[in-house]
């Protein structure tokens, strides 16, 4: 049974710096955790794109790797970046929206949460699985055995992916906090799929289509790793823009997002 | 504002759209006082709550937290709170919501004092989507006291309990109450009000209709009622002192009364064939419909 000393309430309303930043490093870790933990998520997310990426990107497409080195890294890249948008895009939009119907968003707002805790959990949680699932990427690819990546592209390809979620974890933030539970994971797999096959992640798309590869995050994602890597053949984009682009984009969901949530809850 | 007054309601109006749900409240809790909060849905009662959890803003009048604004989180960091109607994260595990809970307080309970003191320590590795209704409102309650909270705000906090739980968490009011915490819970459950409060106040059409003791509010409207067959003219009896209200229902009179014994002497004097004679005592639920009955 408890004794009365340790049930008296506490006075100290001030918070040390170092408590703050554990408060939004377990909110992190448990958001992390938990999702690792759902299979619905976890298996497509995480066990999905290498397996895929090993069948399209290597053995279907060996012939014309064989015939052009730069296809295998352009390959490769692509699945990476498609396996770093869905955790960001359904883990932060699918889950915003059903906690916002369900009253939890009101809960943390009114506990003391630290502010921006909740969405910042949402975002690490969306990086720390890009992180994970393009080391699969790599993995596998090395042991494939077709990219021609050194050890720094392929570090500098993890870190630029990692990060690279951010502008799809943006966009999810906007659809979780404008649209319901039950609304949040059709709307984004409106922009999921279209933006996997129309950003020319895996192959060059027809003449009109290639023009709107313009209008995809994804594009600018891809054209950031492809030119920090140095797979100049496939460069149709200046570094650069690519990345301006890609703050913009995050940026601006991120914004409408916060505006709307705090409107909203 | 005094110290000892944890958090308040100043003349207090709250609009949403053309409704108005809280209109001029006024509403203090004291130090270590537990208030009880009653009315009917619609009432008011959830929106008091959110405007000390700086979920909403005033349209008029002055909410105070812990000496300063409910949306300042350091004033939060004084409270612990259980809501209607919340689904906690889902995959979680009970052990781990709790200590999710902790890291938001400076000076919080460790997790293992927070279940022993709500009864969880049996649920701790369960996942919370997989508990029952009252499993899940006794793990919401272990969130709202993790951080030992000054001011504890508890909606409707056992609805869905059975007996066992119920008075479980209502022996671990009592004890933090005692401890000096202070505790505003809504209830429609009355004798949970006659069970654990100081103060009953009780809200109708957002408007405070009646403030005090458990015994005060009951003698407040509660009166008694006198019940008997009288051929009596029901308006000449509604002049006389201490009666409230009289009224006819085919033939059987019933006056509402503050004032029983008085009352009863006068007719009985004045009406030798009175018959069928009934004198009731209101408990606070007669009470309460009572006071939502004359605001509405």
């Amino acid at each position: 049974m408890m004794n009365t000393a340790t049930i008296t309430p506490a006075v100290a309303l001030h918070m040390p710096f170092a408590r703050v930043l554990r408060a939004y490093l377990t909110d992190a870790k448990f958001e992390a955790l938990r999702m690792l933990r759902a299979p619905a998520f976890a298996i497509p997310f995480l066990l999905i794109p290498a397996p895929l990426y090993l069948l399209f990107g290597v053995v279907i497409a060996a012939d014309g790797i064989s015939k052009n080195p730069q296809v295998g890294n352009y390959l490769f890249i692509g699945f990476s970046v498609m396996a770093v948008m869905g955790p960001a895009l359904f883990g932060v939009g699918s889950t915003l929206a059903p906690e916002r119907d369900q009253g939890l968003t009101r809960l943390k707002r009114a506990q003391p949460q630290p502010a921006g805790s909740y969405l910042i959990a949402k975002l690490l949680m969306a990086m720390f699985f890009a992180l994970v699932v393009t080391g699969m990427m790599i993995i596998a690819a090395v042991l494939a055995g077709k990219i021609t990546l050194g050890a720094g592209d392929m570090a500098a390809l993890a870190a630029i992916l990692t990060v690279g979620a951010l502008p799809f974890c943006a966009i999810g933030l906007c659809i979780g906090a404008y649209f319901s539970g039950s609304a949040a994971p059709g709307i984004t797999n409106l922009i999921y799929m279209p933006m996997i096959y129309l950003s020319g992640l895996f192959f060059p798309l027809p003449g009109f289509l290639q023009k709107f590869v313009v209008i995809w995050p994804a594009f600018y994602l891809q054209q950031l790793v492809v030119a920090v890597t140095g797979n100049t053949q496939f460069q149709f984009f200046p570094l650069l823009s690519a990345l301006t682009v890609l703050v913009s984009v995050t940026v601006l969901f991120g914004g409408l997002a916060i505006r709307r949530l705090a409107r909203v809850g | 504002m005094t110290a000892s007054i944890v958090a308040s309601l100043d003349v207090v109006t709250r609009r949403y759209g053309n409704t108005v749900a809280l209109d001029g409240v006024s509403l203090d809790i004291a130090r270590g006082e537990l208030v009880a909060l009653l009315g009917p849905n619609g009432a008011g009662k959830t929106t008091a709550i959110s405007l000390w959890l700086g979920l909403a803003h005033a349209d008029a009048g002055r909410v105070t937290l812990l000496g300063g604004s409910p949306f300042d989180v350091a004033q939060r960091r004084g409270i612990g709170v259980m809501m209607q109607d919340v689904t906690l994260t889902h995959g979680m595990r009970v052990h781990e919501l709790i200590e999710q809970a902790a890291s938001y307080y400076p000076d919080p309970l460790s997790v293992a004092d927070a279940m022993a003191m709500t009864s969880t320590a049996g649920l701790a590795s369960k996942v919370y989507d997989k508990l029952s209704g009252g499993q899940k409102r006794q793990v919401q309650f272990a969130l709202a006291v993790v951080g030992r909270p000054s001011v504890l705000f508890l909606d409707e906090p056992t609805v869905g309990l059975d007996v066992q739980a119920r008075e479980s968490l209502w022996s671990a009011i009592r004890k933090l109450r005692k401890a000096g915490c202070s505790i505003l819970l809504t209830t429609h459950y009355l004798e949970e009000a006659e069970a654990l409060a100081d103060r009953v106040v009780v809200l109708a059409r957002g408007r405070v209709v009646a403030s005090g003791s458990v015994n005060e509010v009951r003698s407040i409207v509660s009166r008694r009622k006198i019940r008997c067959d009288s051929a009596l003219d029901e308006r000449e009896l509604s002049q006389w002192p201490g009666v409230i209200k009289a009224t006819r229902d085919e033939g059987r009179l019933t006056l509402v009364t503050a004032d029983a014994e008085a009352v009863l002497r006068r007719l009985l004097a004045s009406d030798e064939r009175l018959a069928n004679l009934e004198v009731q005592q209101a408990g606070l639920a007669e009470a309460f419909v009572e006071l939502t009955k004359e605001a509405a």
